[in-house]
């Protein structure tokens, strides 16, 4: 496998980065991330039967995992990030096989020593409906809207730091637009016909 | 309803697996501001988690289109050496020696040079027997050592008496070519010429040979026409080539 070994970031770089709050050095985090430690995932999860999909599914996902802890002050530096990822991907791929009927023994599960996962793992493979309705459910606010509303849920920004992103004067504002846009949210879900069909049909 | 019930509840819903009853209970609880709260922050978080994905999956394609760039990069690379080894291959082979048609003329004698000259290999079988002799063994060594300078020295100290001295004047002839020394080299080589021996053919062709590196193409057409008469079969082809090369 030929892929672009141009110098990637120490670990340490890379939190820094993704804990910086700032869009491009997440990207160049994230692509560090994924072009290092694609291959070792790859090795580990090939080993385990997993096809080409299927590993780039559950690698995506155990970034993702690895960030929202990042965010969450949930991850500390007692290992290397790859085997944070690996023992991830592992468990996440073990997570799907027992889905799919096929015996995994208890024992076959780790958690990283000292690192938490955020939330169960299943939570994060949504089905192509969810995702579709969950896309359908933001388009129903504005696009100010959904990045105060990510900023804050997701990326657990502070109000000062949202007021300084978005350009706002102070931290009141950011919490009172952060107030109005979820409320937005929450009428647009029930005050939807459509929307809570849907959910129902979900369900 | 307590918050783990809601938390579940909410699981139960983006995993897809709600039973009927939950989903009476999900209707009940979207009246709940609590709930309904929940439910947003959820389509928030898993509204992130999509878009980085979509994020994550684009750097997956930038690094597959740089290998994949990579290994054309490498197969033309690949492709690109076999086809100018078989081109190569073809045009020496299909035009012989026709390739120093572009070279200038007044280049060729020197390629022709560098092209035909070989030191003679060291075909004596030397005894030490007297003090001279031992410096004639001392000088093919050297020459077979390939230290041209030293073999030089050496043979400039052994008398020309000996009665195989044809063989001495040929070799010092050979050493002094290879350090460059033509002038002198030619003296050498004639000096085996004098007599007939086994050697004063090879001496010619070297003659010939320097005639060509001081660009002396008179001298050349005489020495090579001499040895294409008097000794036809002598490296006939590389003497037909230098004397076609040079269109004589």
């Amino acid at each position: 496998m030929i892929f672009n070994r141009s110098k990637q970031l120490s670990d340490e770089a890379v939190l820094r980065l993704l804990k910086s709050g700032d869009k491009k050095n997440e990207q160049k985090a994230l692509n560090s991330l994924y072009k290092e430690h694609y291959g070792k995932v790859k090795n580990l999860l090939g080993k385990m039967n997993a096809n080409e999909g299927e590993i780039q599914d559950v690698f995506q996902d155990s970034i993702i995992v690895f960030y929202e802890n990042v965010l969450g002050g949930k991850f500390e530096l007692k290992a290397k990030i790859a085997t944070y990822l690996c023992s991830v991907a592992r468990n996440i791929w073990l997570t799907r096989f027992k889905k799919n009927q096929r015996v995994v023994s208890q024992e076959d599960f780790e958690k990283p020593e000292n690192m938490m996962f955020t939330e169960d793992l299943d939570e994060l493979f949504l089905d192509k409906e969810r995702k579709t309705f969950i896309r359908g459910l933001l388009s129903l606010i504005s696009e100010d809207c959904q990045k105060v509303l990510t900023m804050a849920i997701f990326y657990k920004d502070s109000m000062k730091e949202i007021s300084q992103k978005m350009n706002y004067q102070n931290e009141q504002i950011a919490r009172n637009k952060k107030s109005r846009c979820l409320n937005y949210l929450k009428n647009a879900i029930v005050n939807s016909k459509s929307v809570m069909e849907t959910l129902k049909e979900l369900g | 309803m307590k918050d783990s019930m809601q938390k579940k509840l909410l699981d139960k819903f983006y995993k897809g697996t709600l039973s009927n009853k939950d989903k009476g209970e999900f209707s009940r609880q979207l009246e709940l501001d609590g709930f309904k709260e929940r439910l947003a922050e959820g389509v928030i978080k898993h509204h992130a988690r999509i878009q980085l994905k979509e994020q994550l999956g684009n750097i997956h394609l930038e690094m597959q289109q740089a290998e994949q760039k990579a290994t054309t990069r490498n197969y033309l690379m690949a492709l690109g050496v076999l086809l100018l080894l078989a081109l190569g291959a073809a045009f020496w082979y299909f035009s012989g020696d026709t390739n120093k048609e572009s070279i200038p003329k007044e280049e060729l004698p020197e390629v022709l040079f560098a092209e035909h000259f070989k030191t003679y290999p060291n075909i004596t079988s030397v005894r030490s027997i007297e003090d001279e002799k031992n410096n004639w063994e001392k000088a093919m060594d050297a020459y077979k050592e390939e230290d041209f300078r030293t073999a030089v020295k050496l043979f400039s100290g052994i008398p020309d008496t000996m009665s195989n001295a044809y063989m001495f004047y040929f070799y010092k002839g050979n050493a002094l070519m290879s350090i460059e020394e033509y002038k002198e080299a030619e003296k050498a080589f004639l000096e085996t010429t004098k007599t007939d021996n086994d050697l004063k053919i090879d001496a010619l062709w070297y003659l010939g040979l320097i005639a060509l590196k001081n660009n002396n193409l008179e001298e050349v057409k005489r020495i090579f026409g001499t040895i294409q008469t008097q000794y036809p079969n002598y490296k006939k082809a590389a003497v037909s080539d230098i004397l076609e090369q040079l269109e004589y």
